[in-house]
């Protein structure tokens, strides 16, 4: 079975926003795959560009809700793709991270990529349902 | 019980660059309830040869053997949960074509900016449902457990205090994180040249998965981060060694690293034995 998650805050709806042709999240196999999540407010869909604390910070929290009006948490991420924009910032997003999987914390990847909209971090996490 | 791997190779050369090619990777590997494809770049269907385009006419490229490659896994597009497109540039855009593919329901997606292998502007990689009806029923809440290596010198995490596991098993998989050329011996780095780190880092890798019960063969997808895209026929060599056949699929891009590091490799494996 293949279900679509759908936004819980209309915010968070990419799609309805940005146009991102894409769901939120895809639940499958006892798993959900999140779509690459950035800082966006979650009741206004607005960007909030800032620094890779103030964004790492947003996406924890707004991953936070959709895990959670899906039925899991932060606690059940098995992976993730951390992707900052440099890593000269590495320290940086680590110390912000720790505080949201302060335990058994998932796997994890760090990628400087380019991301969207000139935003500092995205986070894209596969997570136990 | 232990779960079949099964690598996919269509008869279609097209669908099958990587033997063309002689490269070492799998188009797509199937196992438990996903299939898993190689990041795919355009090709011509009738030589192999990279064809370079505008990312619109790439894009479109990219999907259409990606949906036959579904099709030869027996799966398809409409089951696809999960896709990555890596993109040259982020301020170009592919999602006219991608929408047609797509049009309901669509997979959860990420984007990103990279440097891509070839000269490629797009690269597409994708997980999708094997069949529409998996192994686990949605209601399912599978264990979640941290996997560590046998050897503590390899625990990069603990030792240096990083927010992150080795790995990561639920259900039918186990997620490694990314891996680096750590000494066993001294748990310190071994920089050297580019052939000898991928191959400490697959060892590594290696024993990681055997402190699970599981090992590099059960291994369905690896996605390698190289510092410089020049080394990319080097790392096909090593590849070549640890997998002489049936090798994973896979996705390679060129990022910045850190430490020094020229590979960063992760992967995940089937795991060795289905939890009760």
């Amino acid at each position: 079975m293949r279900s679509v998650i759908s936004a819980p805050v209309p915010g968070l709806d990419l799609r309805r926003e940005y146009g991102h042709h894409q769901s939120p999240a895809i639940r499958a196999g006892g798993l959900i795959f999140c779509s690459g999540m950035v800082a966006i407010n979650p009741e206004t869909g607005e960007r909030e560009h800032g620094t890779v604390t103030s964004e790492a910070q947003r996406i924890f929290e707004n991953l936070k809700l959709l895990l959670e009006s899906a039925g899991s948490s932060l606690e059940r991420i098995v992976q993730v793709h951390a992707m900052i924009y440099d890593r000269i910032e590495y320290d940086v997003l680590n110390r912000v991270y720790r505080r949201y999987v302060p335990n058994a914390p998932p796997a994890r990847t760090v990628m400087s990529v380019q991301i969207e909209a000139g935003f500092k971090v995205m986070l894209d996490v596969i997570v136990a349902a | 019980m232990t779960l079949p791997r099964q690598v996919i190779r269509p008869g279609n050369p097209s669908l099958d660059a990587s033997r063309r090619a002689n490269l070492p990777f799998s188009p797509a590997v199937r196992g438990g309830d996903f299939v898993f494809l190689s990041g795919i770049a355009a090709i011509d269907p009738a030589t192999g040869e990279p064809v370079h385009g505008t990312v619109a006419a790439e894009t479109r490229q990219i999907l259409r053997r990606l949906d036959q490659l579904l099709q030869a896994a027996g799966s398809s597009l409409a089951n696809v949960v999960k896709v990555n497109v890596l993109i040259y540039s982020m301020l170009d855009n592919m999602n006219s074509v991608y929408r047609e593919f797509f049009p309901t329901d669509s997979p959860a997606r990420t984007v990103c900016g990279a440097k891509l292998i070839g000269g490629h502007k797009v690269e597409i990689e994708c997980v999708a449902l094997a069949s529409a009806t998996g192994l686990h029923p949605s209601a399912d809440r599978l264990p979640r457990n941290v996997i560590q290596p046998a050897n503590p010198k390899l625990n990069v995490s603990r030792n240096a205090n990083l927010p992150h596991s080795p790995g990561i098993w639920t259900g039918d998989y186990i997620f490694l994180s990314g891996m680096g050329p750590v000494d066993p011996l001294t748990g310190g780095r071994n920089l050297g040249p580019i052939a000898e780190q991928i191959r400490q880092t697959l060892r590594n890798m290696a024993h990681m998965l055997e402190s699970a019960g599981s090992g590099l063969d059960r291994i369905v997808k690896m996605t390698v981060v190289l510092a410089d895209a020049g080394d990319y026929d080097e790392m096909n060599r090593v590849w070549r060694e640890f997998f002489p056949m049936d090798p994973p699929a896979r996705t390679t891009c060129a990022l910045q690293l850190s430490n020094g590091n020229g590979v960063e490799i992760e992967c995940i494996a089937l795991a060795g034995k289905r939890p009760s």
